[in-house]
């Protein structure tokens, strides 16, 4: 199988920057076109190509989507270091870039599942509000789905939003949410690539079940100081970067921040001037992302990277004699500090050194006046954090032609306070400190993978990880297989297949549905075992070079052990235990199994004047939970028959830009009541009882209650909608600007956020009956924003 | 302890908040009714509420039917009580046939009838009327064991109510063994017998305080922990301990022509305490119901569906054996 010695072959390696910027470019091909020799730029910008000595010189491209391809020729008779500089293609026509076009092909790597939307489109897709956001723009692809309406959350091939990887520059970010899931934390601005994996997971991530969303910051232009912002209805945003030294420093600072708080004050004063009780409520959100890097040479580079994302929701009550005070805040902290070293042309390390930390507080203060004068109060402190600080040491190793070896550990520690609760002042029954001392676990994980050229047409990524978390009482170790491979049919033209094991340590507990910060992060434990999960996937490739577009269809199958949900009735903040102060979330969790299966189909065009792509899924997802449901299979909320989303983007002229979405799905599953009953509960000292006949007093002991039928029986209204946007850009003499006008929902539907049975009495008959009405959040929403660049 | 009231205020504000963020061009009423399109068959229901134990001597079973949605509903609310039923006790060797009694409103017979309610023997029940028809069965619990110890206690804070008024108030708690083996669900119970004011139509119909015996339940401290119910589940074998149990002391109030007038202290004369050894039905159903009593307030829960065990309809027929002391405090 060894064709060559080492000694036989020779390496051109080096780092792959976009010209104008110095920005490390991640994800650009590097191949010998004719040949299987062919390989790709790291998150990095750094590639090695290993081939065996050529007869006569060669022709390497270089070629990634927005970029012009770069030509090589090379003699290939010694190990070459080759900096690569790629020119934008914006400035081309087009007709020129397809007249020599060598772009990457899908078609070529055995990596399956992957979705890859360049920042450029998602910045022409319609945003809400006018707000552009990744994760939105990720839910219109096959495979992702969306929660509710307007929600950020990601649905990945039947598995919730907490079974997602979602890293930023390395640090794992534990609640993706701005507004209860309205916006996402992601700042377009800042980001460089934004990459979802839905199965074949490579083996170097792990931790999750059904998702890998890697997303990476800019490093900031390395050669002048450029800007970016925009100023929208509900927030705005700047973005700073520039070179500290040039060619070897650089930074970038990006924030973003609301202001409905500061717009509705006045008219929430006006509305209120009459009213005895004042009430003001506020809400902003920011975020700022920041990055510096320094560039020792080409043997090392150093950089820190850093996230803080804040909500903060209050209300002040002011009354004659009270006053309440009330506010829910939580927010991200991250930090990356990342160490790039070069041991050789065929070796490439990075070792980061990573802190994430999410909390949510909610704080309220109710001060009230008494009869004599006394001042009676009520405070609740609620607090739940996670904070991890983790040690990760990757490896990309190119030994030979036709292997290239990836390997690394990684480390976390976990700290937790699932839920604190403190509840003290005189209007309280029962004062209640809840304990703060945070569990600690940690979680570690080991990898090797390789990928495999197997003659012309096979190739292979073949990995191990095995993943370790320990606790107070537990510990598992859990090996995961990982495996996926490409099979040339034709030209442009493969065949996939993948299978891959994944542990899940630390879970969510939600039960809304929503991205509500009030989700838990709560560790593995004793009773709470890992969620695992099997997948496995094929589907066909094909590229189509004349086009430029690119055809996926792909099925899979994945199961899922161990997930966990709130038990019935359970909520966060009604915790049942054992005793009171013992107060803990494992009585209110309770553990079952879930598959899903479907197909997916995706036709893309990620550049030209005319992109876009199509995507449906055909998916079905089951839960069987045995304290859920009386033990009987169910559908979970979120599992959607047909989803279809079609995106296009043309643009009419280099002044215009004109952009659609259309958006189709199957309805939730929900459980609502089908009929209502009187329950009878046992009173075993006698009770109080509505009837005052002692007859009928059994009866006076329950209460009506509904009956729901099976769990999740009730399919709602299909969900579609329809967004437009058109973009006005013009070129001024220092900066360009972009007017941006879009509709959200163009045709006013009236999709269903939530149901709700209610009664009405029939004004003739005078008898009373029961109604289900919809409630819909968003009708047609136009929104206007300004964007600069210079 | 006003933690759902405030979560719920606070609900309300969040989505009127929310309304008003993502409304910034139009908020509009977004509520229409939706045509009656999607339920499932629609029929009422047979519901069966009945509880064995070998301490009773009346057997009684209630059967009434629910109201689907969507359906004119004349009575919203109230138990539908079905009249026309036929319904079957049987323990394998014997079957009674309960008829129905207009008094209780409720199918009943002696229990004597089926030889007594015996520990460790399964009863079945068939209900049918007709048009449905429904069965369910439990098995009768062994004695519980005796109630081990128990404390007495006093609890005060130090501001006063609305009315000026002290929280005072006795509490108490108790423990038992669980035997080895696992299976075993138990309920805590217990009534006080208090000495205190109450007020009633004197002679010329206007009221009268006066002062007299009466029988209250005890409060059981179930908020954070601690329930009526609990399973041997994670903590087979060992001590068990009840949650507090609380008799209020605080003085009545009345209101009377001349505004507000307190009552005396209120004594406590004797306190039961109950230790209810139930088998798997009882206790799921009832946490189900209280899940469903505190989820009901909450609007970030998920709805309850209420345990049954009867097949072909909705409700429980479920057994229970129990344990007393009286004390004095």
């Amino acid at each position: 199988m060894w064709q060559y010695s080492v000694s036989q072959s020779v390496t051109l390696s080096g780092f792959i920057k976009e010209s104008g910027s110095g920005e490390l470019l991640p994800g650009v091909s590097v191949f010998v076109p004719g040949t299987p020799h062919g390989t790709a730029s790291n998150t990095y910008g750094f590639y090695s190509l290993t081939l065996p000595v050529p007869d006569d010189s060669i022709e390497v491209v270089f070629s990634s989507v927005a970029y012009q391809s770069q030509f090589y020729r090379w003699r290939g008779r010694e190990d070459m270091t080759l900096n690569i500089f790629m020119e934008s293609a914006t400035q081309l026509e087009e007709v020129s870039i397809s007249a020599r076009r060598q772009t990457s092909f899908v078609s070529q790597t055995p990596q399956m599942s992957k979705l890859e939307v360049p920042i450029a489109q998602v910045k022409k897709i319609p945003g809400f509000l006018g707000e552009k956001d990744v994760l939105k723009v990720l839910q219109l692809m096959p495979g992702v789905q969306k929660g509710s309406e307007g929600q950020s959350g990601l649905y990945v091939r039947g598995g919730g939003p907490d079974q997602n990887l979602v890293i930023l520059d390395e640090a794992i970010v534990y609640n993706a949410n701005h507004l209860f899931g309205f916006f996402s934390i992601f700042n377009g601005d800042a980001l460089k690539s934004v990459e979802l994996t839905k199965g074949g997971f490579p083996a170097q991530f792990g931790g999750r079940l059904s998702s890998v969303l890697e997303m990476n910051m800019r490093e900031g232009n390395k050669e002048k100081l450029k800007g970016e912002g925009g100023i929208g209805l509900v927030a705005s945003r700047l973005t700073l970067e520039g070179p500290l030294a040039k060619g070897k420093s650089s930074f970038l600072v990006s924030g973003r921040r609301t202001y409905i708080d500061i717009l509705a004050k006045p008219f929430i004063a006006q509305q209120q001037k009459n009213e005895e009780t004042k009430v003001n409520p506020g809400y902003y959100f920011y975020d700022l992302n920041a990055k510096v890097n320094y560039d020792f040479g080409d043997k090392d580079k150093l950089y820190l990277s850093g996230y803080l994302g804040q909500d903060r929701f209050s209300v002040i009550e002011k009354g004659e004699g009270n006053r309440m005070d009330a506010g829910l805040n939580w927010g991200n902290v991250t930090a990356t500090l990342r160490w790039n070293h070069l041991f050789g042309s065929r070796l490439f390390a990075n070792t980061s050194l990573i802190f994430s930390n999410f909390k949510f507080g909610i704080d309220n203060y109710v001060e009230e006046e008494r009869n004599g004068g006394e001042k009676a109060e009520f405070t609740l402190k609620y607090l739940s954090r996670i904070r991890d600080i983790g040690l990760k040491t990757d490896f990309d190793y190119y030994p030979h032609p036709s292997h290239a070896l990836r390997f690394g550990v990684q480390v976390t520690r976990h700290q937790f306070i699932p839920s604190a609760l403190v509840l003290t002042g005189s209007l309280v029954d029962i004062p209640l400190t809840q304990s703060t001392r945070p569990d600690l676990s940690v979680e570690g994980g080991l990898y090797i993978q390789d990928t495999w050229q197997l003659g012309s047409r096979v190739k292979i990524n073949a990995g191990l990880r095995g993943s370790l978390f320990t606790a107070d009482s537990v510990r598992y170790f859990r090996p995961e297989p990982r495996f996926s491979s490409a099979i040339r049919l034709a030209k442009q033209f493969s065949f996939k297949a993948s299978y891959a094991e994944m542990n899940q340590y630390v879970h969510l507990l939600s039960n809304t549905g929503l991205g509500l910060p009030t989700d838990l992060w709560v560790p593995t434990t004793a009773r709470v075992r890992p969620q695992h999960s099997r997948q496995v996937a094929a589907g066909f490739a094909k590229d189509l070079e004349k086009s430029g577009l690119t055809l996926t269809v792909e099925g899979y199958y994945k199961h899922m052990q161990d997930i966990l949900n709130y038990k019935e009735g359970a909520s966060f903040l009604s915790f049942q235990g054992e005793g009171a102060n013992d107060v803990n979330w494992e009585n209110s969790v309770t553990s079952g199994k879930g598959w899903s299966y479907g197909a997916e189909f995706l036709l893309q065009r990620k550049e030209g004047r005319f992109s876009g792509w199509v995507g449906y899924t055909l998916s079905w997802t089951y839960w069987k939970f045995p304290e859920l449901n009386k033990g009987e299979i169910f559908f979970p909320r979120y599992d959607r028959r047909h989803d279809l989303s079609l995106v296009g983007i043309y643009e009419l002229s280099k002044k215009i830009h004109l952009s659609a979405v259309w958006v189709y799905g199957t309805g939730n599953a929900l459980t609502l009541p089908i009929a209502t009953y009187r329950t009878i509960p046992h009173a075993p000292s006698g009770g109080f009882s509505v009837y005052a006949n002692p007859a009928l007093a059994a009866f006076g002991y329950g209460r009506s209650v509904n009956d729901y039928g099976a769990k999740n029986s009730f399919r709602a209204e299909p969900y579609h909608r329809m967004d437009i946007s058109i973009q006005f850009i013009r070129q001024k003499r220092r900066f360009e600007r972009v007017w941006d006008i879009s509709f959200y929902n163009l045709y006013n539907r009236k999709n269903p956020f939530f149901y709700n049975l209610e009664r009405e009495t029939d004004p003739g008959t005078r008898q009373t009956k029961s109604v289900l009405k919809r409630y819909s959040l968003f009708p047609i929403i136009p929104s206007v924003s300004y964007g600069f660049k210079f | 302890m006003g933690l759902n009231s405030e979560t719920v205020r606070f609900a309300v504000r969040a989505g009127s908040l929310l309304c008003f963020a993502g409304m910034m061009a139009s908020c509009g009423p977004l509520v229409e009714t939706v045509p009656e399109f999607a339920l499932d068959s629609n029929e009422p229901k047979l519901v069966i509420h009945a509880y064995l134990s070998p301490h009773d001597t009346l057997v009684t079973v209630y059967v009434t039917q629910s109201s689907p949605v969507f359906v004119e509903d004349a009575h919203p609310g109230e138990p539908d009580i079905i009249t026309n039923a036929v319904v079957v006790l049987a323990d394998g060797a014997k079957e009674v046939v309960l008829p129905y009694d207009s008094t209780y409103l409720a199918y009943s017979v002696n229990a004597y009838e089926i030889g007594g309610i015996r520990p460790g023997v399964t009863y079945h029940l068939r209900v049918r009327d007709d048009k449905r028809s429904a069965e369910a069965k439990t098995t009768v619990p062994t004695v519980p064991p005796p109630i081990a110890s128990y404390q007495l206690d006093t609890s005060y804070s130090s501001i006063g109510d609305f009315y000026g008024r002290k929280d005072t108030s006795l509490t108490v708690q108790f423990t038992w063994k669980d035997p080895p083996g696992p299976g075993n669900y138990y309920r805590v119970a217990g009534k006080a017998l208090l000495l205190t004011d109450y007020r009633e139509a004197g002679p010329d119909g206007k009221p009268v305080i006066k002062r007299g015996r009466a029988t209250i339940p005890l409060q059981w401290d179930d908020a954070f922990g601690g329930s009526e119910l609990q399973s041997d589940a994670n903590s087979d074998g060992g001590a068990m301990h009840s949650p507090l149990g609380r008799i209020s002391l605080k003085r009545p109030v009345f209101w009377t022509e001349n505004g507000t007038e307190s009552g005396h202290p209120v004594e406590v004369k004797g306190i039961t305490l109950d230790l209810l050894h139930t088998d798997e039905y009882y206790y799921r159903y009832h946490q189900s119901v209280q899940a469903h009593d505190i989820a009901d307030d909450n609007p970030f829960a998920e709805p309850v569906l209420l345990y049954s065990n009867v097949s072909g309809g909705l409700g429980i027929f479920a057994s229970y054996n129990s344990f007393s002391i009286d004390i004095k405090p």
